[in-house]
């Protein structure tokens, strides 16, 4: 079925529910099995590995004239998802793929991400990004980067920094303007 | 301990079991509500209102491991989420089986308001011609009624309730007693007009809400706070704690016991009445009973007919008041087609955090004045414009500043439209007690049986292809579809398995929802329906209770029951 194509284009399209909880990328791996609570969920990422999701992350979302990644918290909040809500096996995969984004980066910067200046690590950043679209327009399997990513901007968005300084968001729906009412997603039960 | 008599037991307390209540308190009668979930009141306990994205541990995520194991159906349902996930039910508690190549999505809501707490709120009247197209076409058995019959009832839930909505003199949409419709927003309106030149007979029209625009009762005005099925603490849209349930207080008439799980219907067989009902505490297990002079069963559709399979006796052997043979069958949802969007031109807006609550409507407009040969009956549209939130950024290409401040501003306007399509009445899709499984209570579980047909299939693809030539016909480009696999149950419109007819042999209820087996028994919630209509149909549940209720009413004082 088509279902990761569905959900996909629904998020983009009507449902910010459906965005929340399916179109964020990490638990859409249609090759796994039923998800289920056991031990491990309260391991948590290494020091060293924070340092690395804080560095993908402000890579992706900036401090500019309004507050990043960083200042927004999305580095802890992923922890928390690694710990708390990712499956074993998804904490797994994450690992790896922090591991993976190290070798990659030895293997053309000759360091690991963290160290890499700034310059360069906004090139692997771009590069990693590019791959990630052509897999999107292929429907293949998410790579590791285009998954971060998703996680990244939700954390980042649904944070208070970000909802208060960079969204700017006002209450209502713009009702009783000349445009009149946006309609949030979903609108209705589809 | 002496068992406590009731005038009347209504079992449920969503959005039938609250009309129940406040119907025949208001007529005098002493009346117990039974509800098997917790109390909920009103204000206090919508914990969650206003709360915003960050104010929730996971982001409204929710607790995946967690919903993986009690939440495994309810979370699929698009109102589910970290906000509202304390207003569906434990799956793991309260199972229901299917075949695996059948699926079936139950949603429920078990506590005191039901599912009337994050419903839809999409409030139609059904047309003269869905009361008539059973005896037509020959699908399902001949309503018992006709428009003419609940039409003062749709009336008077209307006033109560208060639905916004606009007067459109359509053949299949009729107008009711409404208050200004929400408005649309400049991108619809421009739909609207392009549309309205084209096809006269498919209005594009707001969808008719029961969520204010003007006070009443003591309610306020709906402030699009989007949030609705979290709760609505000044009552902007009704509910049960908004609108019937302080009514039936009000009465003084009115008790409420939750937590009170209905194991089944007490029969007296020497005198043909049920005497009350038998309950399980949902948190002890301890048994007691209630007795009653009338016993009027709101459990929602499957629920109340899965009551009445529990409750078999030597009379009624397959479930009581199933003389017919016909309990448990003939059960519905509605269909859709696919979802058809576009990407339209419209004004930059600021990042709202509210949205309007309701879609656009347009009216059925097939198979009402020709007859088409692929499929019967019709479909209705659902549509709204919008402009894409910071979401579209999970998926966009584009990191740094630059990405960062693409995302700054909603993105561009989408135009998508999706069809609510009538599904047939057929005998094969059916409920029925699961011979092994039962929930945490040891109450038998359902078996739910049930497919979509040639003729959903038929009406769904027509309607997508529709979509698809009204929106390029509007000068839309671009205009795309996707695929949308809904499984039946998706639309939370489950119906039927107890239907109403004429005849006592292939229906169970009158044309009061009143059995044909047993006179103090009734059924008024969704398991009555004798057909789907293309209508969201919690306004003529509600309609049919009023009038069941006075019906009763008149009865017992006739002493006819």
């Amino acid at each position: 079925m088509q279902r990761r194509e569905f959900l996909r284009r629904v998020s983009m399209a009507c449902a910010l529910a459906v965005a929340y909880r399916d179109g964020q990328a990490w638990a859409m791996d249609p090759g796994r099995g039923p998800i289920g609570a056991s031990p491990g969920q309260s391991a948590a990422l290494t020091e060293a590995q924070m340092s690395l999701v804080s560095a993908l992350a402000e890579g992706i979302l900036p401090a500019t004239d309004t507050p990043g990644a960083i200042d927004a918290g999305v580095p802890s909040f992923i922890g928390l998802l690694f710990s708390e809500w990712f499956t074993p096996q998804e904490q797994l995969d994450f690992q790896r793929g922090l591991e993976q984004i190290d070798e990659q980066s030895r293997s053309l910067q000759r360091s690991t991400f963290v160290a890499c200046p700034a310059q360069q690590q906004f090139a692997m950043l771009e590069q990693w990004d590019r791959e990630a679209a052509v897999a999107r327009q292929a429907h293949a399997a998410p790579t590791f980067f285009g998954r971060f990513k998703s996680l990244a901007v939700l954390a980042y968005y649904t944070s208070e920094v970000a909802q208060n300084e960079e969204l700017k968001l006002q209450f209502g729906a713009g009702q009783d303007t000349p445009e009149g009412p946006v309609v949030m997603p979903p609108p209705f039960p589809i | 301990m002496a068992k406590i008599r009731y005038d009347a037991i209504v079992i449920g307390s969503g959005i039938t079991g609250g009309w129940a209540a406040k119907e025949l308190t208001e007529r005098g009668l002493r009346v117990l509500m039974l509800e098997r979930g917790r109390a909920v009141e009103h204000g206090r306990d919508y914990t969650t209102e206003h709360a915003t994205p960050y104010n929730f541990k996971f982001r409204l995520l929710g607790d995946k491991l967690r919903y993986a194991r009690d939440y495994g159906v309810q979370s699929s349902s698009t109102f589910f989420n970290e906000a509202t996930e304390h207003f569906f039910v434990n799956d793991r508690l309260n199972p229901y089986s299917h075949d695996p190549q059948k699926p079936f999505t139950w949603i429920r809501g078990h506590q005191l308001g039901g599912r009337s707490l994050m419903w839809g709120r999409q409030s139609y009247r059904m047309a003269p011609l869905n009361f008539q197209e059973n005896a037509q076409d020959g699908h399902g058995c001949d309503w018992p009624i006709r428009y003419e019959d609940l039409a003062p009832w749709y009336s008077h839930v209307e006033k109560f309730i208060g639905v916004s909505g606009s007067a459109i003199r359509h053949p299949m949409s009729p107008d009711g007693e409404f208050q200004p419709a929400m408005p649309m927003n400049i991108v619809e309106r421009g739909f609207a007009e392009r549309a309205a030149k084209l096809f006269a007979d498919r209005p594009v029209t707001m969808s008719r809400l029961a969520n204010l625009t003007q006070p009443l009762n003591g309610r306020a005005p709906c402030h699009y706070c989007q949030y609705c099925e979290r709760g609505c603490s000044v009552g902007a849209y009704f509910s049960t704690q908004s609108g019937t349930l302080p009514a039936a207080r009000a009465t003084g008439r009115l008790t409420v016991a939750t937590d009170s799980i209905v194991h089944s219907i007490i029969y007296d067989e020497r005198k043909n009445r049920a005497r009350g009902v038998r309950v399980i505490d949902a948190n002890t297990k301890a048994t007691r009973e209630y007795e009653a002079k009338l016993v009027v069963l709101c459990a929602s559709a499957f629920e109340s007919v899965r009551i009445l399979l529990n409750s078999a006796t030597p009379r009624f052997p397959d479930g009581l008041a199933n003389s017919s043979g016909t309990l448990g069958r003939y059960i519905m949802d509605h269909a859709a087609s696919n979802l058809v969007t576009t990407q339209v031109d419209g004004p930059a807006v600021p990042n709202y955090s509210g949205g309007r609550p309701g879609p656009l409507h347009i009216p059925r407009f097939r198979n009402v004045h020709e007859r088409r040969s692929d499929y019967v009956r019709g479909y209705q549209y659902n549509g709204a414009a919008f402009p894409l939130g910071w979401q579209r950024g999970m998926q966009a290409e584009g990191i740094g500043a630059s990405f960062k401040h693409s995302l700054q501003r909603p993105g561009p306007w989408q135009l998508i439209l999706v069809a609510q399509c009538e599904a047939l009445p057929r005998a094969e899709n059916h409920i029925r007690l699961d011979t092994h499984l039962k929930d945490a209570w040891g109450i038998p579980a359902l078996h739910i049986d049930m497919t979509w047909g040639a003729n959903e299939a038929a009406m769904g693809k027509e309607a997508t292809a529709t979509a698809v030539e009204m929106l390029e016909a509007c000068g839309y480009k671009n205009v795309g579809v996707v695929p949308l696999p809904v499984v039946p149950g998706s639309a939370i419109h489950e119906m039927g398995g107890a239907r109403m007819g004429k005849d006592p042999r292939t229906s169970v209820l009158n044309a009061f929802n009143q059995t044909h087996d047993i006179p103090n028994l009734f059924v008024t919630d969704g398991a009555a329906m004798s057909s789907s209509s293309s209508a969201n149909p919690s306004l003529t549940y509600m309609a049919l209770t009023a009038r069941a209720c006075a019906h009763a009413v008149e009865a017992l004082k006739r002493r006819d029951i």
